[in-house]
C-alpha cells in the first residue's frame, strides 16, 4: 500500500478531522479517481469497527466517525460522474417507530450502515406503519431498521411487523430492531428477525442478510 | 460527614404527617426499615420493592398523560391507585409537569400530547437541540462560539442567550443588557427592561411562575398525602452530572461528542465552571424537600469509551458526588444504559454513600458492587411488557437468589415503568412473598 494511501486511510481511522479533510482535498485537486477514495474510506471503516469491537472505540466515536464521513462524502460526491452509478451492498430502509422521536440511535445506525456501502432510505421518526409498508414497496428494499427508545414504542414496532406481514411482504424483508426499549425479549414479542444491540452489529446483520441472497 | 443513620432517620421522617389510620403508620415505618435496611447493605425482613413508576400509572388507571398534565389532581388519582394496589414500599413521585406552564412560556425542549405529540401519547419526550422534525429543526441549541460567554457567566447566557432559543415568549430576552451591568449602574438594567416586547415577556414569566406555583402546592400536597397513606417518598430532588446538564439542554448529544475532538477544553471548562451550582441545586433540593435522597439520572456517559468518560464524565461528576455526600445527602446514581465497564470507577465511592441503579447486568454489577452500596434494578421491563406471569415468577426466584444475597437491594424495574401488564405487576408482589423473604 502506497505510504499516502495509509496515511489517508489513518487520519480517517484516528478519527484525525483536519488532515482526513486535508488529503481528501488534495487527492480530489490531483485528479485521482473518486471511487478509489470511497475505497479507502471502506477500509478506514472497517479498522473503526474493529476498534469498537475491542472496546477502544464507543458510541461518541462512531459519531464523530458518521460527521468526518459526513463532511468527505460532500466533498467527494460532487466529483462522482453522473453516469457512474454508485454499487450499493443492498438497501435499508430505517426509521423510529410511531409515537417516538427519538434519533441518535436511527440516525447513527443510518451513517453506518452507509459508511459500509449500504444505500439508506431514511423515513425519519414518529413512523406511521403504513409508511413503513409503503417504503418497502416503492424502494423494494430487503432490510428494514426499526428503532425505537420508549418502551411504548415496542407496541407501536409490533403494529408496524404486524401491517408489514397484513401488505404480504415479511418474507420480502429482514427486520432488525434496535434502540434503548429493544433487546432479544421484545425482538421475539414483536416478531422481528434480530437484534442490534449497537449501529454495528447492525451492519454485521445487514452484512449477512444480503451476503445470504 | 453525617451518620448514615441519621441521613435515613431524616428520610424516614414523620413530622407533619397526619397519617390516615394507625395502621398506615405502622405500614410506613415498616416500609421505611425495609428501605432504610437495604440501603445501609443491611438484610431486612424482605427484598424492598421501588419501582420507578413513571408514566405507568396513567395508563394503568385509565386517565391520559394530557388529562394528568392538565389536571394536576387527576395525575395523584391515579399515582395513589397505583401504590394502593401494588403496596410498594416506597413511592417515586410523578414527574408529570404541567403542560399549562408549558404553554405559557411556549416551551420547545419537549413535545407532549397536545403540543408535537398527539392527544393520546402516554409519554412526554425531550426534544435535543437542533433535533429535526419533518425537516423541521424544533430550536437551536448553544452555538460552539457562544461557550466563551457560557463559561464566563453561565446565569446571563442562560437568561439573555439560551431561554430565547427554548421559549417561544422569552425571546426578548435577548435585547436585555447584560445582567452583571447591574454591577456598575444597576438603573441601567431596568432601562432595558422598559420596551413593549420585554414588558410582555416579563409578564408571560408571572404567569408562568403563578401556575407552577399552583403546580408546585399541589404537589407537595400530594407528597405528604403519600405520606399520610403509609408510603415514604423515595426520592424528591434532583441534579445532573455537569457533562450532562451541558450535553442533554445546551449543545445536543451529537454536539456535545463533538466537541470532545473539535474543542476539548471547551466543554472542559463549562462542566468545570457549573460543577459548584450542580451541588448547590442537589443541597438545595434536598433541603428544601426535606428528603436526603437525591437523584442523578446519568445521561451521556454511557456512549463513551473508557478514556472520554474518565476525562470528560467522571472528574465533575465525582466532584459533585463527593460534595453532595459530605453535605448529608445519600446521592441516588440512576444509571441509564450499560454502565457495566465503569463499576470500578463507582466503586471508588465511600461505602454505603450512595444508592445506585442499574439498568444493564445488574447481575455483573452485584458482584462488583454488591458490599459496596445499595442496588436498585433487577426487573427488565421488556419482561413485564411481553412476558406473562408465570415467565416473571420464574425469572424472579433465579434473580433474587443472587440479587438478594445479604440484602443492600432494593427491587426495582430495569427501566422507568410504562407500559407493563398489572397482572406480571402483581406477579412480582407475589415472588417476593415466596422467594424474596429472608426472615418470617
Amino acid at each position: 500500500m502506497k505510504e499516502s494511501v495509509r496515511e489517508y486511510i489513518d487520519s480517517l481511522a484516528n478519527l484525525k478531522e483536519e488532515r482526513a479533510l486535508r488529503l481528501t482535498r488534495e487527492r480530489l485537486e490531483a485528479g485521482e479517481d473518486p471511487l478509489k477514495l470511497i475505497d479507502d474510506i471502506m477500509k478506514a471503516m472497517n479498522i473503526v469497527g474493529r476498534r469498537f469491537e475491542e472496546g477502544e472505540y464507543f458510541i461518541a466515536d462512531l459519531m464523530m466517525a458518521a460527521e468526518i464521513l459526513r463532511e468527505i462524502m460532500s466533498l467527494i460526491e460532487p466529483r462522482i460522474k453522473p453516469d457512474v452509478k454508485p454499487r450499493f451492498l443492498g438497501r435499508v430502509i430505517v426509521g423510529t417507530v410511531e409515537g417516538d422521536i427519538h434519533d441518535i440511535g436511527k440516525d447513527l445506525a443510518a451513517s453506518m450502515l452507509k459508511a459500509n456501502g449500504f444505500e439508506v432510505i431514511d423515513l425519519g421518526v414518529d413512523v406511521p406503519p403504513e409508511e413503513f409498508v409503503k417504503a418497502i414497496k416503492e424502494y423494494n428494499a430487503n432490510i428494514v431498521g426499526i428503532s425505537a427508545l420508549l418502551t411504548m414504542g415496542v407496541e407501536s414496532m409490533k403494529r408496524t411487523i404486524e401491517k408489514i406481514k397484513e401488505a404480504g411482504l415479511r418474507d420480502k424483508v429482514k427486520i432488525m430492531i434496535g434502540g434503548g426499549a429493544t433487546n432479544e425479549i421484545i425482538k421475539e414479542y414483536v416478531g422481528a428477525d434480530a437484534y442490534a444491540p449497537n449501529p454495528l452489529v447492525g451492519v454485521k446483520l445487514a452484512k449477512e442478510w444480503t451476503r445470504n441472497e | 460527614m453525617s451518620e448514615i443513620s441519621n441521613i435515613l432517620k431524616k428520610w424516614a421522617s414523620k413530622e407533619g404527617v397526619q397519617f390516615k389510620s394507625s395502621e398506615a403508620e405502622k405500614e410506613f415505618e415498616e416500609r421505611a426499615q425495609r428501605v432504610g435496611e437495604a440501603i445501609q447493605l443491611k438484610v431486612p425482613d424482605r427484598i424492598p420493592i421501588a419501582p420507578d413508576a413513571e408514566f405507568f400509572p396513567p395508563i394503568y388507571a385509565g386517565v391520559s398523560l394530557k388529562e394528568v398534565m392538565y389536571d394536576y389532581n387527576k395525575a395523584y388519582a391515579a399515582w395513589s391507585k397505583t401504590l394502593i394496589d401494588f403496596k410498594w414500599d416506597a413511592a417515586m413521585p410523578p414527574f408529570t409537569y404541567s403542560g399549562k406552564v408549558f404553554e405559557i412560556l411556549r416551551y420547545r425542549q419537549i413535545y407532549w400530547p397536545g403540543c408535537g405529540l398527539k392527544d393520546d401519547a402516554t409519554i412526554y419526550q425531550f426534544i435535543e437541540p437542533w433535533q429535526q422534525i419533518k425537516g423541521e429543526v424544533i430550536y437551536e441549541g448553544m452555538k460552539p462560539e457562544e461557550y466563551d460567554w457560557f463559561i464566563e457567566d453561565p446565569s446571563d447566557y442562560i437568561i439573555r442567550g439560551f431561554l430565547p432559543k427554548i421559549s417561544g415568549v422569552l425571546a426578548p430576552f435577548r435585547n436585555l443588557y447584560p445582567i452583571h451591568a447591574i454591577c456598575c449602574w444597576y438603573q441601567g438594567l431596568f432601562e432595558s427592561l422598559a420596551t413593549p416586547d420585554i414588558d410582555k415577556a416579563f409578564q408571560a414569566l408571572a404567569d408562568a411562575a403563578r401556575e407552577t406555583s399552583k403546580w408546585l402546592m399541589s404537589f407537595i400536597g400530594f407528597v405528604m398525602e403519600l405520606k399520610s397513606m403509609g408510603f415514604p417518598v423515595f426520592t424528591l430532588s434532583a441534579t445532573h452530572a455537569p457533562f450532562d446538564f451541558i450535553a442533554n439542554f445546551f449543545r445536543g448529544t451529537r454536539g456535545a461528542f463533538l466537541d470532545i475532538y473539535r474543542i476539548p477544553e471547551k466543554i472542559k471548562a463549562a462542566c468545570k465552571k457549573i460543577t459548584p451550582f450542580m451541588v448547590e441545586a442537589g443541597i438545595v433540593g434536598a433541603k428544601a424537600t426535606g428528603n436526603p435522597i437525591v437523584s442523578i439520572f446519568l445521561h451521556k456517559g454511557v456512549f463513551m469509551n473508557i478514556n472520554q468518560y474518565k476525562e470528560f464524565y467522571w472528574p465533575t461528576l465525582k466532584e459533585v458526588l463527593l460534595k453532595l455526600i459530605d453535605n448529608g445527602i445519600l446521592p441516588y446514581v440512576y444509571t441509564e444504559g450499560d454502565y457495566t465497564k465503569y463499576l470500578d470507577i463507582i466503586k471508588d465511592m465511600p461505602k454505603g454513600r450512595i444508592i445506585y441503579h442499574v439498568e444493564k447486568d445488574i447481575f455483573k454489577a452485584k458482584e462488583i458492587l454488591g458490599d459496596k452500596f445499595c442496588l436498585t434494578g433487577g426487573i427488565p421491563v421488556s419482561l413485564l411488557q411481553a412476558g406473562t406471569p408465570k415467565k416473571v415468577e420464574e425469572y424472579c426466584e433465579k434473580a433474587f437468589e443472587v440479587l438478594g444475597e445479604n440484602g443492600g437491594f432494593i427491587l426495582d424495574t430495569d427501566l422507568p415503568l410504562a407500559e407493563a401488564k398489572p397482572e406480571n405487576l402483581k406477579a412480582v408482589n407475589d415472588a417476593i412473598l415466596k422467594y424474596g423473604v429472608y426472615r418470617k
